[in-house]
């Protein structure tokens, strides 16, 4: 079989590139940025992050010319109906969706760093880690176009997300949904280029550049991912027959408040307002919050660490000195390594203190995470009971917000059946369990009195 | 017949497993991280969330566990290099279930090493519900009272990145980290800072990540009484077959936290 290599898309790459460096008045095309957390998570060099930039240039190509790998599984035409500039031509197809609707906020590349993201609360997400909340697959799965396609025409209620429904039409919301999988995906190799940068490559080895690599061994099992969501789709178990019924609505309140059963009021409040922990941070936020604070430290303490590498090199020339058992030749060689070793460090405090001050004006202020006040109505995964139950099942991805792992007891099982038996039963027992607890969270807005807070008004209220 | 057909595929076997390892010869590591130092009184931790359960024994910070004679616990030693074959020694636990409980709110082992095959098996012996969140590793289970949550690790999940962190959101103290290997190539330190790693392929220059909580990647140490710096952490040794002590591991007190 021919040897395929992508090489060649370097070219066209740097042709690009060369063309902005002569000019023609216009502002320069944006660019993919790189994700310098992961970069500094993973202890990436200079050199090595050119490397990862290259060869992400060569499988995805820029904002104004994607670049679409038929491994990918995307679909090539959706994408370009979404990608570059906003425009119209003469057949009034129009192109550049993504830049029109999404980027302001979700940023060119996807990161959630747009121009207002800054100002909207919750923070736009960031596509690149591939955790998306609110889909019909298991939690750690991708969701699928059709899950996608939901958030993109109804919005986020509650959020600063809009319903598109009314602006777009179906080739444009599915262009954009192929659009926000090209991101991902992107995000999602160039965070496994990193890692695999990092933790498989040898000392002083490159990143391969063949298609066997970039292609088969990082895109694929990635885009795999993506294409195999179908296949991840959460069991749902039709609701009991007695779903609705006071009955129902009363067992799922026990369950709600019971500590050793779904023992939700820990987060979401003994009122269910939202208010049981609020010093909490969501993943993407966590990782942030302590990026932050490393660098804060690596930064404030470059001058004493310069000075620590000098002072050990000094003080290890010195021993080598004082080592009457080595020869001549041995002793130059080991002061060559000293001073090898103590440019390195050297280096790579330089490279820190270039790109951390940087990389830190890529993330925004860390905010806590809210559980949901469930006594609004309003369900950003979506109000049917179905999607309270995909959220009850899998938790939500990226999220405090646990799956249900366990809601019956093994003394709640007669003891007298076969194993296979009491895991059947278990089964049905714990699906109507999270049905009742549905029952129960999708009644909270308008429980009539008691101890649950109704009988704080509504005006008292703090509100989320 | 059979007898010979057995013995013939078993000589068969061991003819493939000598030509294909290269490594006929195994060789065991042990060695003990010691904390180069004073070390520091662990802090107690707030504890304010289910009292009467939780908070009936304080928790102090376990991120820096350091015994009487200066052994640095929770160490966490894995083979970097990727190796093509591991002892048949290892077959016997390939397919152990690998055990993480909620006990009196703090997560028993602190650190815990789990393959490729193996089910993590995260259990809950409070009386109250806890959730385990690896994000790392796509779980976020709620785990009511006495209950328990079982996963086989899969290859894709064994990725190799630095310990996973484990957190319980409804007892924001609560922290433990898990290490998932694609091989059994790993160790982490008891109380007393010993670790062994058995059986691992000798004759050949491998390469061994150390990584500690604090710290992260272990950086400064001392090894047999000689400053030595593992830029990310990273140890090469060739092993020998049999025994090979590294005594003790003198870890600077620079790095930590």
């Amino acid at each position: 079989m021919k040897q395929r290599c992508v090489k060649p898309r370097f070219w066209v790459v740097l042709v690009g590139t060369l063309g902005l460096a002569v000019g023609c008045g216009k502002a320069p095309s944006p660019r993919f940025d790189s994700n310098l957390m992961v970069m500094d998570k993973y202890d990436i060099s200079f050199e090595q992050q050119q490397d990862i930039a290259n060869a992400l240039a060569a499988l995805f190509g820029t904002p104004d010319d994607p670049y679409v790998p038929k491994e990918s599984g995307l679909d090539k035409d959706k994408i370009k109906l979404a990608a570059g500039p906003t425009k119209s031509d003469k057949a009034g197809v129009h192109t550049g969706l993504y830049r029109e609707h999404c980027a302001h906020c979700h940023g060119i590349s996807g990161n959630g760093m747009g121009p207002t993201a800054a100002f909207l609360k919750p923070y736009p997400r960031d596509y690149r880690e591939g955790w998306f909340k609110f889909k019909s697959t298991e939690r750690a799965e991708m969701p699928t176009n059709a899950d996608l396609e939901r958030i993109l025409r109804h919005g986020i209620p509650g959020t600063s997300m809009p319903a598109f429904e009314v602006a777009l039409v179906q080739p444009e919301i599915e262009a954009l949904v192929e659009y926000v999988k090209y991101l991902s995906l992107r995000g999602m190799v160039e965070i496994e280029l990193a890692r695999q940068t990092s933790e498989e490559l040898g000392e002083g080895e490159r990143l391969p550049t063949t298609a066997e690599f970039l292609v088969e061994g990082v895109l694929k099992p990635q885009a795999e991912k993506w294409s195999s969501a179908e296949t991840k789709l959460m069991p749902v178990a039709a609701p009991p027959a007695d779903f609705g019924s006071p009955a129902s609505i009363a067992a799922g309140k026990s369950l709600f408040y019971d500590v050793n059963k779904a023992n939700c009021l820990k987060c979401h409040g003994t009122t269910a307002l939202g208010d049981g922990v609020l010093n909490d941070y969501d993943q993407w936020n966590k990782d942030v919050a302590e990026f932050r604070t490393k660098a804060d430290a690596t930064l404030a303490s470059l001058t004493e660490q310069r000075g620590k590498a000098e002072e050990d090199f000094a003080t290890a020339v010195e021993a080598l000195g004082a080592d009457s058992a080595l020869s001549e030749e041995e002793r130059k060689q080991q002061r060559e390594t000293l001073e090898k070793d103590k440019a390195a460090t050297l280096k790579k405090l330089g490279e820190k203190e270039r790109m951390l001050p940087t990389a830190m004006a890529y993330t925004l202020v860390p905010r806590y995470i809210e559980p949901r006040n469930l006594r609004m109505g309003v369900y950003r995964g979506g109000r049917r009971p179905l999607d309270v139950y995909y959220r009850i099942h899998s938790g939500i991805n990226g999220t405090p917000m646990p799956a249900i792992a366990n809601l019956v007891a093994d003394s709640e099982l007669p003891a007298d059946l076969s194993e296979e038996e009491k895991a059947q039963r278990r089964q049905s027992l714990q699906t109507q369990r999270m049905w009742n607890i549905v029952d129960y969270v999708l009644s909270l807005p308008y429980e009539p009195g008691g101890e649950l807070g109704a009988d704080i008004s509504m005006l008292g209220r703090e509100r989320n | 017949m059979t007898v010979f057909l057995r013995s013939s595929c078993f000589a068969l076997l061991a003819l493939f497993l000598a030509s294909a390892a290269s490594a006929a010869e195994w060789g065991t590591i042990t060695g003990r991280f010691v904390f180069d130092g004073t070390a520091p009184k662990p802090k107690q931790l707030k504890c304010d969330k289910d009292p009467a359960i939780c908070c009936v024994k304080p928790h102090i910070d376990e991120s820096i566990l350091v015994s009487k004679d200066g052994g640095l616990a929770n160490v966490i030693i894995y083979l970097r290099t990727k190796v093509a074959d591991v002892h048949p020694d290892y077959a016997k636990t390939a397919s152990d279930k690998v055990a993480m409980d909620n006990h009196e709110c703090k997560f028993v082992p602190h650190v815990q090493g789990v393959v490729a095959g193996q089910t993590l098996v995260v259990s809950n012996s409070d009386k109250t519900g806890h959730n385990s969140n690896v994000q790392l590793l796509g779980i976020n289970p709620l785990i009511s009272a006495q209950g328990k949550f079982e996963q086989k690790i899969t290859e894709d999940q064994a990725s190799g990145v630095v310990p996973m962190e484990v957190t319980c959101n409804i007892h924001p103290w609560m922290k433990g980290y898990l290490l998932v290997r694609p091989n059994p190539y790993f160790a982490i330190s008891d109380a007393e800072g010993n670790f062994t790693i058995k059986n691992v392929p000798a004759g050949k220059e491998l390469e061994f990540v150390v990584w500690q909580e604090s710290p992260g990647w272990v950086t400064d140490v001392k090894l047999a009484g000689k400053a030595t710096k593992w830029a990310k952490g990273r140890m090469k040794m060739t092993v020998k077959p049999g025994e090979n002590k590294l005594g003790d591991i003198l870890v600077a007190s620079k790095i930590f936290k």
